[in-house]
């Protein structure tokens, strides 16, 4: 009836809840603290991160498996980032007009080497990487992303965007 | 899966190799304490105190209407659903997205002689305290919106007092009131009479 106690069912769920929280709550707080200065808005992001976590307990299946890793810290980053931009009433709001004209359709990155791909999905903004972990890896619509990092559906996807046409003009670039 | 997926995958992977989970983070007391005591709620070890007839009180219900969920409306609360389970009820804030964190709780009226057991922070989610006197007892809860109560509902009674509609629910001995001021979701249950219950819950902040 409480918090996590309400929001995992089973008493196996809440054992493996219990495991995953010792096993990354060092990993979570120094990924929170990396984007927000005082420990204890970092403590909150965690915090914020295991309600979340603990919501969508059935999108993890091996606690100890790399996917859930990753998952676990883009999932924190992402709280961290919503909680560094409430606190400072930041507002991100890319203008359609940033955005090329050139929209980079996922098949026109086919061209390209893999090897060289990643090292420019490398120099992504951490942010725009997540976003693009959090759609192609993990399977998230722009909505539930809006969500988590606490902005607009329609930025999310204008945010998506700009990294992948970043991404291309970068290979471009590398030619 | 298309080579952008790919170089994805491969990215987030490397990237994952170098996140290291063994450095220790030095948390705060408090962060330990809030943490604990969820944990502690969480293997149920708190429940014990409160065996049957808090768990009477809270779970196990036999009211089957015709319809399974009904939508409340109250102007200064939030709407609330009523979903009736074969065995239970379940009272939710149906929009609950923006949530305030349970840091404090007031307990403006507590009945002569009952004294405090237990009292329990969880993590900025909910706040919880049982009192008793010899075989009396209850417990207050406060805790974000986005929380459930799970209770019996053998029978259930609407009352209203300046602006809030209070569920009174009883089974038996144990009772409880379940409400909702708009920003937090308050819990009182006990084996104490309907009238206490009420003046507590008409105290709570």
């Amino acid at each position: 009836m409480i918090a996590f106690f309400d929001l995992i069912d089973d008493s196996e769920n809440k054992k493996q809840f219990e495991y995953l929280y010792y096993k990354y709550r060092n990993l979570m707080a120094y990924i929170a603290q990396e984007s927000l200065s005082n420990q204890e808005d970092a403590e909150d992001a965690v915090q914020d991160a295991l309600i979340y976590i603990a919501k969508n307990f059935d999108k993890i299946d091996d606690i100890d498996s790399k996917q859930t890793k990753s998952y676990i810290s883009v999932i924190t980053k992402g709280f961290a980032i919503s909680k560094y931009r409430k606190e400072r009433k930041y507002i991100y709001d890319i203008s359609t007009e940033t955005l090329n004209d050139c929209t980079a359709e996922d098949s026109s990155f086919d061209i390209y080497d893999k090897t060289e791909l990643v090292m420019v999905i490398d120099t992504l903004d951490e942010e725009y990487r997540n976003l693009l972990y959090l759609t192609y890896i993990f399977g998230y619509k722009s909505k539930e992303i809006a969500k988590m990092y606490g902005m607009s559906d329609s930025n999310v996807r204008k945010k998506i965007q700009f990294a992948k046409t970043d991404l291309k003009n970068k290979l471009k670039g590398g030619k | 899966m298309s080579v952008l997926e790919e170089a994805l995958f491969l990215s987030c992977e490397l990237k994952t190799d170098e996140l290291d989970c063994d450095k220790e983070f030095s948390f705060s007391a408090s962060f330990e304490k809030k943490m604990n005591g969820l944990l502690d709620r969480m293997r149920g070890n708190k429940y014990h105190k409160f065996t049957k007839s808090a768990v009477r009180a809270m779970i196990i219900a036999a009211i089957v209407l015709s319809f399974s969920a009904t939508v409340f409306a109250f102007p200064s609360a939030r709407q609330y659903v009523i979903a009736q389970f074969s065995d239970h009820n379940t009272y939710k804030v149906s929009d609950a997205d923006d949530k305030s964190f349970a840091e404090d709780i007031y307990i403006g009226y507590i009945p002569e002689g009952f004294t405090e057991n237990s009292f329990s922070e969880g993590g900025g989610l909910s706040i919880t305290a049982e009192y008793s006197k010899n075989d009396r007892w209850f417990f207050v809860q406060k805790s974000i919106l986005d929380t459930k109560i799970n209770y019996d509902a053998e029978n259930e009674e609407i009352i209203k007092h300046n602006g809030i509609e209070y569920r009174y629910h009883s089974s038996g001995e144990a009772k409880g009131i379940i409400f909702n001021d708009g920003s937090y979701i308050f819990n009182v249950s006990g084996n104490i009479s309907k009238d206490e219950l009420k003046k507590i819950a008409f105290e709570l902040k």
